[in-house]
């Protein structure tokens, strides 16, 4: 790799690794794993970096990496399964109020066991134009599907989403947000 | 819930990150090296590239194997009609040890070109288009999709393995099956860890008169989906490949309306059968 190319990377590295993480571990629900895709995604990344660097668009490409490295974890039974049960995953939030600390902590579990209850696809679509704001057809894209099938997903992952909830849980989850 | 619930929610899951554990710079230093492994990887590759392409490569992506696994199945690869192969009693259970040296040795990993695996992937998807109804009968809509790798149809020079969904609608649910195959002389799915996965409930290995070996697992991963269940079967093959089968009580596709099934709706007779099809595998 050239020395220029290779600089960009790393400023890429750098500047985007956080974000990732965050799409990762709203994905996958554990932020050891998050981080554990984000290093594996720059490390392919890396590998075709000359020619993603020239299409000036390697945030997305980082997206779609991401995402097919964590639907590659999830539907291999003899790689490492996710552990999804109820423990919520350790928080660096040590300064913040307790009591709203709890509020935020009850909040992710539910959250997580709600995504947990839907398919990874759907959960992904959710995530893209949910969290990451992608239009409908950018989510199509990092997908590698049609725009219908992106409206229908999310239409579903919502549904299905709300079938996992508690009757009293919706109410919950709103009031405990911030 | 609505969609601004779902936004929400989902900031405020991410709200409280731990800090990055990794350094972006310890990170390159990685790359290079795995660049460098895969290297000399394809360079010893290509040193054997006689001995690879003569025993094992070209044979094997011309689908010129059929009949080297003709203990598997009875009726063998000639029939044409794989069938149930686990009548003999298991020899091992979770609890036991899986005794299935792996990889064999003096398999020389061939190295596959993207085209080879193209070709190699369409074939499969052909076979299925007809084979797949032929073991599950009841299988409707049946809807092979691409093999590939990292995502579907896509594939790589020098990747040692193809994967790729089989779609279908039984008992009026929308499911599908998995097929993935793993080249000779490659690690692949190692066969201790099959049984040592979290949530597997089964385990037998069935040793074939061919002396390759079948194991079957059933794993429930609740941890990941709640009520989930995967049954797999494992062809681990003398010629160093792996061919797997596996079936959900779920659409792992994601496509179509979510629905559970009480139970995986594929046999292991029919898995068993996808596995050992010798017109499966690279």
């Amino acid at each position: 790799m050239r020395k220029a190319d290779e600089i960009r990377f790393r400023e890429f590295a750098r500047s985007q690794s956080v974000a990732l993480r965050r799409s990762a571990y709203l994905l996958c629900g554990e932020w050891h794993l998050a981080e554990d895709l984000v290093q594996t995604t720059l490390i392919k990344m890396h590998r075709a970096w000359p020619r993603v660097v020239r299409t000036d668009r390697p945030v997305s490409y980082a997206r779609k990496t991401l995402l097919r490295c964590w639907l590659d974890e999830r539907r291999r039974p003899w790689r490492r399964a996710e552990q999804r049960d109820g423990v919520v995953p350790e928080s660096a939030d040590a300064g913040a109020d307790p009591a709203v600390a709890v509020a935020h902590r009850d909040l992710r579990a539910e959250l997580f066991r709600v995504l947990s209850a839907i398919p990874p696809r759907q959960r992904a679509v959710l995530v893209l134009r949910f969290f990451e704001s992608l239009s409908v057809a950018e989510t199509a894209e990092a997908l590698g599907c049609s725009e219908g099938t992106v409206k229908s997903q999310t239409a579903r992952g919502l549904a299905a989403m709300k079938a996992a909830l508690d009757s009293s849980a919706p109410t919950a989850l709103r009031s405990e947000l911030p | 819930m609505s969609e601004q619930d779902v936004r929400d929610g989902l900031r405020v899951a991410v709200a409280a990150e731990p800090a990055l554990s990794f350094d972006p710079d310890a990170l390159i230093v990685r790359a290079r090296k795995e660049i460098r492994r895969r290297r000399a990887l394809v360079g010893a590759g290509a040193a054997t590239v006689v001995v690879a392409v003569t025993a094992v490569a070209v044979p094997t992506v011309l689908g010129q194997q059929r009949g080297e696994i003709t203990s598997v199945a009875p009726g063998g690869a000639s029939s044409g009609k794989p069938t149930a192969t686990v009548t003999a009693p298991p020899t091992t259970s979770a609890s036991a040890k899986v005794d299935i040296p792996w990889p064999p040795p003096n398999v020389v990993a061939p190295h596959y070109t993207a085209t080879q695996l193209k070709q190699r992937g369409t074939a499969m998807q052909n076979h299925l288009k007809t084979q797949f109804a032929e073991v599950v009968p009841n299988a409707k809509q049946v809807l092979p999709k691409q093999f590939g790798g990292e995502a579907e149809g896509a594939v790589a020079d020098g990747q040692a393995y193809l994967e790729a969904f089989t779609s279908f609608t039984i008992n009026g649910v929308r499911t599908a099956v998995d097929i993935y195959t793993s080249a000779p002389g490659t690690e692949g799915p190692p066969p201790a860890q099959q049984c040592t996965e979290g949530g597997v409930t089964q385990c037998d290995v069935v040793k074939q008169p061919d002396g390759s070996s079948v194991l079957v697992t059933t794993q429930n991963i609740d941890a990941n989906l709640h009520g989930g269940v995967i049954t797999s079967v494992l062809h681990y093959r003398t010629n160093g490949t792996v061919v797997r089968a596996a079936g959900y009580n779920y659409d792992p596709t994601g496509a179509g309306t979510f629905a559970m099934q009480p139970a995986v709706p594929v046999t292991v007779a029919q898995l068993t059968a996808l596995a050992t099809d010798p017109a499966l595998g690279i």
